[in-house]
C-alpha cells in the first residue's frame, strides 16, 4: 500500500493505493492519527484501495472515534466491493461515506 | 499442479507476499475484481487468524498457501500445524455492535469471509489444519 497526501480547500486528503490489510493498516493509522488528534478535517480517498480487510475497517473506526470530538473524518469513493463491505458490516452507519472526494470536502465545508 | 503453492513463515509481514502472489496469479488467470477482492480479504483474515490464534504470534512456523481452479470455481487452501480451530463451527457475531462491544477481534473477519466466499471447509490431516476457501471466478 502506498499513501498519497494532498491538501484541498484546507482539507487533508489521504489516498491509500493497494490493499488495506493486516500488514498495511498500521501505516494508515500512523498517518491518520496525528492529523485527527491535531483537529484537522480528513478525507480518506478510497478510489485506489483495491481491498479493505477487517484490520483496515478497525483502523477507520478508531480514527473516526478519535476525530469525533475535534474534527471531521470522511471516507470517499469506495469501490463497489469496499462499499458492500462497509454496508454489510454496519460501518457505513458509523462512519460518513461519500461517493467522491469533492462531495466529502463540500460536506466538511458546509 | 496448483496455480500457486508456497509457504510463508508466521509473521504479519508475510501477508504482503501472499497478496502480491495472489494478484499475480489472478491477473494471469483473468479473474474478476470481485473474486480477487474475496480472495485477498479472506486470505488476509484467515492467515492473520492462524498467526494469532493457531501459532500464538510465533513468527517461525509454516503456513502453506495453495491456489487452484476447478469446475466449481477458485479454491484457496491454507494449511498450518498449530492449534486446531474449526472456523465452520465458530460463533460469529450477527451485528457490528456485537463485535465492537465484545471486542472480538477475529469475529468480524470471519463474518466478512462468510459474506464473500461461496464455501468454507475445514479438515485435519496428519496434524495439519487445512482450510479450504471457495470463490466464484
Amino acid at each position: 500500500m502506498e499513501l498519497h497526501e494532498e491538501i484541498r480547500d484546507g482539507v487533508t486528503v489521504i489516498s491509500p493505493k493497494g490493499n488495506i490489510n493486516r500488514a498495511t493498516s498500521p501505516d494508515l493509522q500512523a498517518r491518520l492519527q496525528p492529523l485527527v488528534e491535531a483537529g484537522q478535517n480528513v478525507v480518506v480517498d478510497l478510489e485506489g484501495a483495491a481491498t479493505v480487510s477487517s484490520a483496515g475497517l478497525r483502523v477507520m473506526f478508531i480514527i473516526a472515534k478519535a476525530a469525533g470530538e475535534t474534527g471531521k473524518f470522511i471516507l470517499a469513493a469506495p469501490n463497489e466491493m469496499v462499499a458492500d463491505i462497509l454496508n454489510v458490516t454496519g460501518f457505513a452507519s458509523l462512519i460518513t461515506v461519500e461517493e467522491d472526494v469533492d462531495s466529502a470536502i463540500a460536506l466538511i465545508k458546509s | 499442479m496448483a496455480l500457486l503453492d508456497f509457504t510463508v513463515s508466521g509473521s504479519p509481514d508475510e501477508l504482503n507476499k501472499i497478496a502480491d502472489q495472489v494478484d499475480r496469479v489472478a491477473e494471469a488467470e483473468g479473474w474478476s475484481q470481485q473474486a480477487i477482492f474475496a480472495l485477498q480479504v479472506s486470505l488476509d483474515e484467515w492467515v492473520s487468524n492462524v498467526f494469532k490464534y493457531s501459532y500464538d504470534d510465533a513468527t517461525d512456523r509454516p503456513i502453506r498457501i495453495l491456489l487452484d481452479q476447478d469446475d466449481r470455481g477458485i479454491v484457496a487452501s491454507v494449511e498450518d500445524e498449530g492449534r486446531p480451530f474449526d472456523l465452520t463451527q465458530a460463533d460469529i457475531p450477527d451485528t457490528l455492535d456485537d463485535t465492537l462491544s465484545r471486542q472480538r477481534e477475529g469475529g468480524m473477519g470471519l463474518f466478512m469471509m462468510r459474506h464473500l466466499l461461496s464455501g468454507i471447509e475445514y479438515r485435519q490431516n496428519a496434524g495439519r489444519n487445512i482450510v479450504t476457501l471457495r470463490v466464484k471466478p
